[in-house]
């Protein structure tokens, strides 16, 4: 894909349907006495490339059920236990106006992409897949926030389910992420 | 912006049969001259290689050369390229025959993308600079990423989980993180690339801390995998790692994309 295709998203994202979402969304994480009561700064990626973004490009990754976060969780330790390990679930509670929703054949096909697309492998490709150069031209304007994404980590247990990936730097009011802690309290809330 | 003087990268020239002799837009690079039968014994190879040869067809032949060449290429981190250099253009550059030709040529290589072919001395030129431009770019990339923050360092179970890496002088031991990856010494260092006698004379040399921290980070799984199930996890066959295991791709050189992987593992993020 060229820079010029990259461009050529950022262009179709200013038209690209979109959908409001509010709903509680959920991560599993290891149990690793990570200090109560402070923001849960973890759960940003850091610099890490993830299934939408591509390296330096800072995302916070849920899932939309407790099933698929703990699906995504579980999965990797296949063959090697923690089944019984504690985890943590944390909670986010969103409010976003704009999310590009790619389980929706219209918005695949505005974006020109097929579910191929978002499924293909990402970590450790030569280049950025064309779902991460999407979530690169998100991470750059204001209208879109989010992305919302089919679970490979479900696909790969036979079952379906969904992710979402929320670009802080795209993040302005009135669209709002808090993530909670023990009792519902607020942790952090988005955009700052 | 400000333009930094360029570290040049380590190189070394070679060439499949006989001696050979330095290009011209390469001596300021001041590169080692190696024959064939030298690069075997070379743990890894230079952060640019320059294989300087006749033509496609005359490289082709030497089969051995080929198979060695890409063996220490794999052992080696990256930053590493290689440069074929052909002294001879071919006749008809878009000939269908010369694509397949060089896809003979990278299938000896798993690491296709860290190999430039240019045909003469200027065209060499460019493949010169381009390659030394990846590298040093690669380079800081790889500093800058050692500056990103690390939220797992200070964590009580983390620090359990990787206290037998270390000397103690509480750094890290190139001996230590070898036997918890069930590694020889002479293994780890090639693939931090530095020689097995640093690794063994001070195995927790200042110089090889930033070179094992990746490492660290891979071994923090042990938070919640004990080391049995620790050494089952880096033999199994990883579907996130295009099926390789864990300790395949780290023996190709990408310790650092275990340990995202680890990371990604320990904090729940989607695959």
């Amino acid at each position: 894909m060229t820079r010029s295709a990259e461009t050529e998203f950022a262009t179709l994202l200013e038209t690209v349907p979109i959908r409001p979402m509010r709903r509680r969304l959920v991560r599993c994480v290891a149990a690793l006495s990570f200090l109560e009561g402070t923001p849960p700064r973890f759960l940003r990626t850091s610099g890490r490339p993830g299934r939408c973004n591509p390296r330096d490009v800072d995302c916070l990754y849920f899932s939309e059920t407790e099933r698929v976060a703990d699906r995504e969780f579980h999965g990797r330790f296949a063959g090697v236990g923690t089944a019984t390990e504690p985890r943590l679930t944390f909670y986010a509670r969103v409010d976003l106006k704009g999310v590009v929703d790619l389980s929706l054949p219209a918005v695949l096909n505005a974006l020109g992409m097929s579910i191929d697309d978002v499924l293909e492998a990402w970590r450790g490709a030569p280049s950025p897949t064309r779902l991460q150069r999407l979530g690169l031209a998100v991470s750059s304007q204001r209208r879109v926030c989010a992305i919302r994404f089919a679970s490979d980590a479900c696909r790969r247990a036979g079952t379906t389910g969904w992710n979402v990936a929320i670009f802080p730097d795209a993040l302005v009011a009135p669209s709002r992420v808090w993530i909670l802690g023990r009792s519902d309290t607020s942790l952090e809330e988005l955009p700052r | 912006m400000e333009t930094a003087a360029l570290e040049y990268p380590s190189t070394m020239v070679t060439t499949p049969t006989g001696e050979t002799t330095i290009p011209a837009p390469l001596r300021r690079y001041r590169p080692k001259l190696a024959r064939a039968s030298e690069i075997k014994s070379l743990e890894q190879l230079p952060e640019l290689t320059v294989v300087w040869t006749k033509g496609i067809d005359a490289l082709l032949s030497h089969r051995t050369f080929l198979r060695m060449l890409a063996e220490r290429l794999r052992a080696t981190p990256e930053p590493s390229k290689i440069v074929f250099l052909f002294q001879t253009k071919t006749r008809k550059a878009t000939e269908p025959t010369t694509a397949q030709k060089l896809v003979e040529l990278f299938r000896y290589f798993t690491r296709p993308f860290d190999l430039e072919v240019a045909q003469g001395i200027r065209a060499g030129e460019d493949a010169f600079n381009e390659a030394v431009a990846k590298i040093v770019a690669t380079r800081q990339l790889s500093e800058e990423r050692a500056d990103r923050p690390d939220h797992f360092s200070e964590l009580k179970k983390v620090i359990e989980a990787t206290d037998d890496l270390r000397a103690k002088s509480g750094k890290l031991s190139a001996d230590n993180v070898a036997k918890v990856f069930g590694l020889s010494v002479a293994e780890l260092a090639a693939l931090v690339g530095r020689a097995r006698q640093t690794a063994s004379k001070t195995p927790d040399a200042d110089s090889l801390q930033p070179l094992l921290k990746p490492f660290e980070r891979v071994a923090r799984v042990r938070a919640v995998l004990h080391q049995n199930d620790f050494r089952k996890w880096l033999h199994l066959a990883n579907d996130e790692l295009a099926g390789r295991t864990p300790l395949e791709t780290i023996r190709q050189g990408k310790v650092a994309l275990v340990a995202d992987l680890v990371e990604d593992m320990l904090t729940g993020s989607p695959s």
